[in-house]
């Protein structure tokens, strides 16, 4: 029996669409989300962050007319996500959460070229093969890995970032998102811990670095903080006083 | 500068006059009025649209204040609202142009073509996102109706499916009582659930019975048959009762050899049938009083 849409429960996908300014999101998703937001304002800018980096990255792809993109941990395909952006895109979405699947897969119902499926990326032997069908042997690729890194355990960082090497082809591209951990003598760091706690999902902050070192098969052609990318340093630095020491960053790596 | 005071034209060509040189200087300006409220956009406007935007907005201003045209203006609001710029970034950049006009010593008329131009953008801006929040609810509600309709077949599927009862009602005789529609779908479901049973009993006579049958196609009458010749080959004959007569027309319309179905008004024939064909019947008891002399 299919489990879309249970509208009795908040769904993290449709959480964060809403978080992003979308109207794909019920009034049980709203009502969370504003109750997280209240308790950690800055959350709804680090996604934003996120979304305008992978839209930039897009736009770059689409310039560079790389068009094949194989998506990790996409969450709903709404508000700007990498089909807007590459409208001549070919795009392999793909997320954990069943109930985001299925909505998601209704969205992109009747555009062969876009697919959404459902993928454990710390196994990501079946995601690969999903990918090995919906490329063929074309496998220059844009490979999003955007929003989702800090989720993921150094090992499974590691295995993934290796396994996307050994399947693409060169001249693809990796685009990652990822935040580092605050200094734990900082006013944020509490916060964050709390955070953690409420979310209750194992979070992995590194350092630029860190995991640079991480994606080793991949070399690293920019690597800076995701308000450099994207020309808006003022967000995190003028209001939000402390909130700059959680830095976001974002790398973007070539196959070679 | 006589012409000014005139209502017809002469306002917006000054305007255009003036400040059509500056061009870049009043997007840049309205570039970072933008950037500075990026946050308050929805997402789905990408901050490194905002520049090419700033200029459109510009141009747009210099066009109107020259032509007094509204519908240039209109359908850049529209089109950046449905891009997701927010209200908010819409006032900012309106009071950053004012300003930057004013600091270039502005006429009122200038001002007032300002006023003019923002308000019809503002009011396309706002049309364009309610219309793009409308059109995601849309889909929203789409995309759940066409779930609870897949949910509500797969839940009345499940409940054909538990009305298909296969029933032994004696060694190698089974009776399948059918109810309600039969599509194709259902047909074939019937057929590998019944062959299934077949094999498993070794049933060597079915009964099926379509008294409760409300619907059924010639396609679905294909099927039977087709079910018919497999039970068969797996050593059962089929028989078939309660047929009514507008499906017995749809079948001898079909034109198809029915010599494996056997046919039988009702179930009550049908049961005699199957009891005849492994050689018994049914007798009735003999009457009580005997029983009673016997005893006597």
């Amino acid at each position: 029996m299919k489990r879309e849409f249970d509208i009795s429960k908040p769904n993290i996908g449709r959480m964060y669409d809403y978080w992003l300014g979308g109207a794909q999101n019920f009034a049980v998703d709203r009502q969370v989300a504003d109750a997280i937001l209240g308790k950690f304002p800055h959350l709804r800018i680090f996604l934003q962050l996120n979304r305008w980096f992978l839209q930039f990255i897009a736009n770059r792809w689409a310039e560079e007319g790389l068009t094949q993109v194989l998506d990790l941990g996409s969450a709903l395909p709404t508000q700007g996500h990498f089909n807007e952006y590459m409208p001549q895109g070919r795009i392999l979405f793909s997320d954990i959460d069943a109930l985001i699947v299925e909505h998601a897969q209704e969205l992109l119902k009747d555009q062969p070229h876009l697919r959404f499926v459902q993928a454990d990326v710390r196994e990501p032997t079946a995601l690969l093969s999903e990918a090995a069908q919906f490329f063929g042997n074309d496998r220059r690729l844009g490979i999003g890995f955007i929003g989702l890194c800090y989720f993921l355990s150094d090992e499974h960082v590691q295995k993934l970032a290796a396994a996307l090497h050994a399947f693409s082809a060169p001249a693809s591209q990796l685009a990652v998102s990822c935040f580092t951990m605050p200094p734990p003598d900082s006013p944020v760091y509490e916060v964050f811990s709390k955070y953690r706690e409420m979310v209750k999902i194992q979070t992995y902050m590194r350092p630029p670095e860190a995991l640079e070192k991480l994606i080793t098969p991949w070399r690293v052609v920019e690597n800076k903080s995701l308000t450099k990318w994207l020309d808006l340093e003022h967000l995190l630095a003028d209001k939000n006083s402390y909130y700059d020491q959680i830095l976001g960053y974002g790398l973007l790596a070539a196959h070679e | 500068m006589s012409d000014r005071q005139g209502h017809d034209v002469p306002v917006a060509e000054s305007v255009k006059c003036r400040f059509t040189g500056e061009q870049g200087s009043l997007s840049h300006a309205v570039a970072a009025a933008l950037r500075e409220s990026v946050a308050l956009n929805r997402s789905t406007l990408a901050p490194f649209r905002l520049p090419q935007i700033a200029k459109q907005i510009v141009t747009g201003f210099l066009e109107f204040a020259a032509s007094k045209e509204k519908e240039p203006a209109e359908a850049l609001g529209y089109k950046l609202g449905q891009q997701g710029l927010a209200l908010g970034s819409m006032l900012a950049l309106g009071d950053r142009l004012l300003r930057e006009l004013q600091a270039r010593q502005a006429s009122p008329e200038e001002t007032f073509a300002l006023c003019q131009y923002m308000n019809v953008l503002i009011g396309s801006v706002v049309a364009g996102d309610g219309n793009e929040l409308r059109r995601q609810r849309d889909e929203l509600q789409a995309s759940l109706e066409r779930t609870l309709r897949s949910r509500e077949d797969e839940l009345q599927r499940l409940v054909l499916e538990l009305s298909t009862p296969i029933m032994p009602i004696y060694d190698g005789i089974l009776v399948l009582p059918l109810i309600s529609r039969i599509d194709n779908e259902r047909a074939q479901k019937i057929a590998e659930r019944l062959l299934d049973e077949i094999k498993a009993q070794h049933a060597r006579l079915v009964i099926i019975d379509v008294t409760g049958v409300t619907e059924m196609d010639q396609r679905v009458g294909v099927g039977l048959l087709r079910m018919a010749r497999a039970a068969q080959f797996l050593g059962a004959k089929v028989v078939l009762v309660g047929l009514r007569p507008e499906f017995a027309a749809t079948l001898s319309g079909l034109d198809l050899d029915m010599t494996p179905l056997i046919t039988l008004a009702n179930l009550r024939k049908g049961l005699e049938y199957a009891l005849r064909e492994e050689g018994l019947f049914i007798q009735r008891r003999r009457p009580l009083s005997l029983s009673k002399e016997k005893k006597a």
